[in-house]
């Protein structure tokens, strides 16, 4: 499709983007097109905070305490089991934003440690090849801004609850663990990818859930950042 | 437990009692069933713990990115839940109508905390009927745009104008502090 076709597909489609409303290739199409598309990623910034006024403007219920007792029980099991601390630093995690009770009082307890954003640095775009059968009709793209980068994937099988999906970087021969992340039923998926700049290779495997200190399996997916 | 995964715990905790209202009461209003709005509001909290949902600042605050993961979880429990999905899932479809034509009053909504019920109204409620219709089925229904207008009889690009007219509409309100 031309350019101009696939841009007017595009943007007649957030809307429905915005409100999780379309198919697995419609919705593949939209972010492949967003991934090049300034005019769209800016259209949908400025719809999306509708979709967030649809989550909140509904009959408020105050959850049983029984799921706070039994969601943190659980949260706290997987915090006591051994878990590879090099995956657990790789990948963002909830942190405290600031300490104590001014953050409290702004409301803001708790921030997401991730990549930030920098305007001034310049964002190249490299395709992400299929390695290996299983990820057959998969396709992405590495999004690579300065030291770092997002993947974006789709067509991969989604996998059961005991399976991730994790990054790796290739570098001088070696290979560091990187994030993980799962894909939704479309088979579509994201992760951050910190420390990028200087790797040869990203590559993706699955592992089992919370991450592996090296691959289990052989490559799906590979992509050169250089 | 060593002290970095004791200030994870204690991380997570704040951001449950922060976050956990408003992910249960969407599970809730998607669902239909407090049961089923526990265990999908219990799995999105642990997969935010897990960080197998990646936040990227650049798409909004970290509350639409978590009520983003309840909903996409509530979704994907009406599928799991429905085995013959598609007759069913329309089946659904209709329900909702109902729904949003305004036979609300049930004994669940009696659980509503009145100041925020009253402060909130619902985004829908200020529609045009044939947009909430739209809204309804896409955001709370979990349809996508080619079954809603299949299930409107109405062309695609129809259910693509009020989807956009609907969240246009949405946004103006709610910078006007209606919604």
């Amino acid at each position: 499709m031309s350019a101009r076709g696939d841009h007017e597909t595009a943007r007649e489609d957030l809307a429905a983007y915005a409100l999780g409303a379309l198919a697995g290739d419609e919705r593949a199409a939209v972010e492949a097109h967003l991934g090049r598309c300034e005019r769209c990623r800016t259209e949908l910034e400025w719809l999306r905070p509708a979709a967030e006024v649809l989550a909140i403007s509904v009959p408020q219920q105050a959850p049983p305490r029984r799921l706070r007792r039994r969601t943190l029980a659980a949260a706290r099991g997987e915090a006591r089991a051994d878990r590879p601390s090099s995956i657990r630093g790789a990948r963002p995690r909830i942190a405290v934003a600031a300490a104590g009770l001014a953050a409290a009082a702004l409301g803001v307890a708790v921030a997401v440690g991730v990549l930030g954003d920098d305007p001034g640095v310049e964002t190249r775009t490299v395709p992400v090849e299929v390695a290996a059968a299983p990820a057959a009709g998969a396709s992405g793209e590495l999004v690579i801004t300065g030291d770092n980068a997002t993947l974006e994937v789709a067509g991969l099988p989604e996998l059961d609850r005991d399976s991730v999906y994790q990054a790796w970087l290739e570098r001088d021969g070696e290979l560091e663990p990187s994030s993980t992340f799962i894909v939704d039923r479309s088979g579509t998926g994201a992760a951050a990818i910190a420390e990028v700049a200087g790797a040869t290779r990203v590559m993706v495997t699955r592992e089992p859930r919370g991450g592996s200190e090296v691959p289990s399996s052989a490559p799906l997916l590979a992509a050169s950042p250089r | 437990m060593p002290l970095v995964a004791e200030r994870q715990v204690e991380a997570f905790e704040l951001f449950y009692d922060r976050h956990a209202g408003a992910a249960y009461s969407l599970a809730h209003r998607i669902l239909g069933d407090p049961k089923l709005a526990e265990d999908v509001t219990q799995e999105a909290f642990l997969s935010i713990w897990r960080s197998d949902s990646g936040y990227d600042p650049a798409r909004g605050s970290v509350r639409s990115w978590a009520l983003g993961i309840v909903r996409n979880r509530a979704i994907d429990a009406i599928r799991r839940a429905t085995t013959a999905r598609r007759p069913k899932l329309e089946l659904r479809g209709a329900e909702l109508l109902d729904r949003e034509r305004g036979t609300e009053a049930g004994p669940e909504e009696e659980a509503i905390e009145r100041e925020t019920a009253r402060h909130l109204k619902g985004a829908v409620a200020q529609l045009p009927p044939e947009q909430a219709r739209v809204i309804e089925l896409a955001y709370y229904g979990g349809f996508s745009q080619g079954e809603i207008a299949r299930m409107l009889g109405v062309p695609l690009g129809t259910v693509k104008g009020r989807a956009r007219l609907a969240l246009e509409r949405i946004r103006a309100l709610h910078a006007e502090g209606l919604t």
